[in-house]
């Protein structure tokens, strides 16, 4: 009952007129940002942080999830008309997506996606909100130690699962840990590894961090594509519809593929990416012709476009009722709540009913607008990939530089900033993931504290890291992730296993 | 080639971090572990993961050897990058020198007249409209200041 009513509050909250102009800003960014290769929802919500600052934190947040969710609709239109993945968790919509839009199917490809990505989400939300409590109330049990090791086992997961060599997984997860130690040691008062530069005396900004890996790095990446040339879109042919019998063949697709991605998206690592792996392949499984796959199928589309999209709403399942994000776009939000002086997890449900709930309500409306925005603007929007990629590196980088400033308010800052743009086109050349060591920042002054807790606890007895059942199931499930990597670079190399024999044929 | 000297970057990387913990001044009240223990940790992990990369390139080798590696960007490439993050930083140290406005207006103009060369109108309206829009819309309605500068308003 009292969980009703504040969901029912957190209705009144997502209705109001501000929140919906909010809601309504967030769908439009991430669609854009979504559909521009080269910059995801984690730079965008980045990049947006400072602009957000004067606002209430229930108005910032609901823009903020908006560009997230947002991105796994606009990330669709690159990938079928220019064959470019948005974002990396549409690459698998590029197996099928592209082939219909070569055979003039590409408006049927796109209505589909929209529609995939519209019932998917509903589904997820509904799913999140029946289990949000529940897993609140199990995570109150929690101890210092049972968190030391939950955040150790999102780590190992986003570490072991987010790139191709989880050694270098590891090691940027060792880099976000190191830059987290940076700056003043609460418990003690000790300054750590500020290089004597006064600025860094309250650790390096994660903005910085950010903006400088995912943004900067993407754009001098770009740099060097630039002289590759680019992609020329297929312009959207036909009817922005599909037929009849379209449908009925996507239907099971979306209703699986949606489950699939939501269920992927609650465990930490896995992602979009994988969910859309899994509901592709799990399709291919069930298909009366699975030949079809990889030459145009519409159930291509279908199943991880719904996929990517019940993985947003799994995602939140973790950041909002454990505070312990899974992802390096999660990651970024917690930073977000943090920046707002609200710590998500168990209590945040208790203390602040109407933010969460708003929160999560906001999406229903997000995901309307969403598919209203995306059937019949989407060609509109997809003039936006015939943008000059001149002009767009030289406006992100711009954006990034003012954000950046405004929040810092020096210089420092800025220098920071390429060098975090630096590492981020080193990782992107070595082929180092960036999502471990972001999420290994957020985490990495929670995890110090909650380890000397317990070791304070115990009277620095390490054992108390195997003192109970939970964490016993946590340690577990740590060295499961560790060996994770195994199966799942066999699943990772499907898309191009897919175009290999599709092009092949 | 590659992966070993980010090992070996990474090996190092670490040791110094090692040696800066173990010279931090122990202030440990009331804390049995003070503020060295975890520094050690991560540090010790770093090298860990250095010598797991190494492990993963000995045997990855005879796998890949020939199709999979990606090619070596021409060097003129990198010489690219290296001079978009000097331009980043003239723009850097000119931002409270000159103002927002012009150091803005001259970072986008100099980018864009290199990457999107000949199309004059649509670079301008970037370099003119974006400084402008920006600094309209953080001063008047974010309430954040951006540097002035040598411009009177």
């Amino acid at each position: 009952m009292e969980t009703l009513n504040a969901i029912l509050g957190g209705f009144a909250v997502a209705a109001q007129p501000m929140n919906l102009f909010f809601v309504f800003l967030g769908a439009i960014m991430g669609t854009v940002i979504g559909m521009l290769p080269g910059i995801g929802p984690a730079a965008g919500i980045a990049l947006l942080l400072p602009v957000t600052f004067g606002m209430e934190p229930v108005s910032a947040l609901i823009m903020l999830a908006g560009i997230y969710y947002g991105a796994m609709y606009g990330n669709t239109a690159s990938a079928i008309l220019i064959n470019t993945p948005g974002t990396a968790s549409a690459a698998m919509t590029t197996v099928d997506g592209y082939p219909l839009a070569k055979s003039g199917r590409g408006g049927a490809a796109l209505a589909i996606a929209a529609i995939a990505s519209f019932i998917a989400g509903t589904m997820g939300i509904i799913i999140l909100s029946l289990l949000a409590v529940p897993f609140a109330t199990f995570a109150l049990r929690f101890g210092p130690a049972e968190y030391f090791m939950l955040m150790l086992f999102s780590l190992t997961a986003v570490s072991a699962l987010t790139g191709k060599s989880p050694a270098k997984g590891a090691m940027s997860a060792v880099f976000g840990l190191m830059i987290a130690t940076i700056g003043i040691d609460l418990q003690s008062g000790q300054a750590r590894f500020t290089m004597g530069v006064p600025e860094f005396l309250d650790g390096v900004g994660l903005l910085v961090v950010i903006v400088g890996l995912f943004a900067v790095g993407e754009c001098l990446r770009n740099v060097e594509k630039w002289f590759e040339g680019t992609l020329k879109p297929i312009p959207i042919k036909g009817k922005l519809w599909f037929t009849k019998e379209e449908w009925s063949r996507s239907v099971g697709p979306i209703t699986r593929g949606g489950l699939i991605g939501f269920a992927v998206g609650v465990l930490p690592g896995a992602g979009g990416t994988i969910a859309t792996i899994l509901a592709y392949a799990t399709e291919q499984k069930l298909s009366k012709h699975p030949e079809k796959f990889g030459t145009g199928a519409v159930e291509g589309v279908a199943a991880p476009e719904a996929a990517n999209n019940g993985s947003t709403c799994g995602a939140f399942v973790p950041l909002l009722t454990l505070g312990v994000p899974g992802s390096g776009v999660t990651a970024v939000l917690l930073g977000a709540f943090i920046m707002y002086g609200i710590q998500p997890g168990p209590m945040l449900f208790q203390n602040n009913p109407n933010l969460v709930w708003g929160l999560i309500n906001s999406m229903y409306i997000g995901n309307i607008m969403l598919l209203v925005l995306n059937l019949p603007m989407i060609p509109l929007f997809a003039k936006m990939l015939y943008a000059p990629p001149g002009v767009l590196l030289a406006v992100i980088l711009g954006i990034a530089s003012v954000g950046i400033y405004s929040v810092g308010g020096s210089t420092v800052s800025l220098y920071a900033l390429i060098f975090f743009g630096a590492v981020g086109y080193m990782f992107r050349r070595l082929e180092i993931p960036a999502p471990p060591l972001i999420l290994a920042l957020v985490l990495g002054g929670i995890m110090e504290q909650s380890f000397r807790q317990a070791m304070t606890i115990s009277g620095a007895n390490p054992k108390i890291f195997v003192g109970s059942p939970i964490c016993i199931i946590l340690l577990v499930m740590i060295v499961i992730a560790v060996l994770a990597p195994l199966v799942v670079s066999r699943l990772k190399s499907l898309p191009s296993r897919i175009a290999a024999k599709s092009g092949a044929a | 080639m590659a992966d070993r000297w980010l090992a070996g970057f990474v090996l190092a990387l670490s040791a110094v971090y090692l040696v800066a913990t173990s010279r931090l001044p122990s202030l440990d009240i009331g804390d049995p572990l003070g503020p060295k223990a975890f520094p050690f940790l991560v540090g010790g992990l770093g090298c860990v993961t250095a010598l797991w990369l190494i492990v993963e390139t000995l045997r990855k080798r005879p796998a890949d050897a020939t199709p999979g590696l990606a090619q070596p960007p021409a060097q003129h490439h990198a010489l690219a990058v290296i001079a978009v993050m000097v331009w980043m930083f003239v723009f850097y140290f000119l931002i409270e020198r000159l103002g927002f406005l012009l150091s803005c207006a001259i970072f986008l103009a100099g980018l864009t007249g290199y990457f999107n060369r000949g199309r004059w109108i649509m670079n301008a309206v970037v370099y003119l409209g974006f400084p402008v829009g920006v600094y309209l819309a953080f001063t008047e309605i974010l309430g954040i200041s951006l540097p002035r500068g040598v411009l009177p308003f």
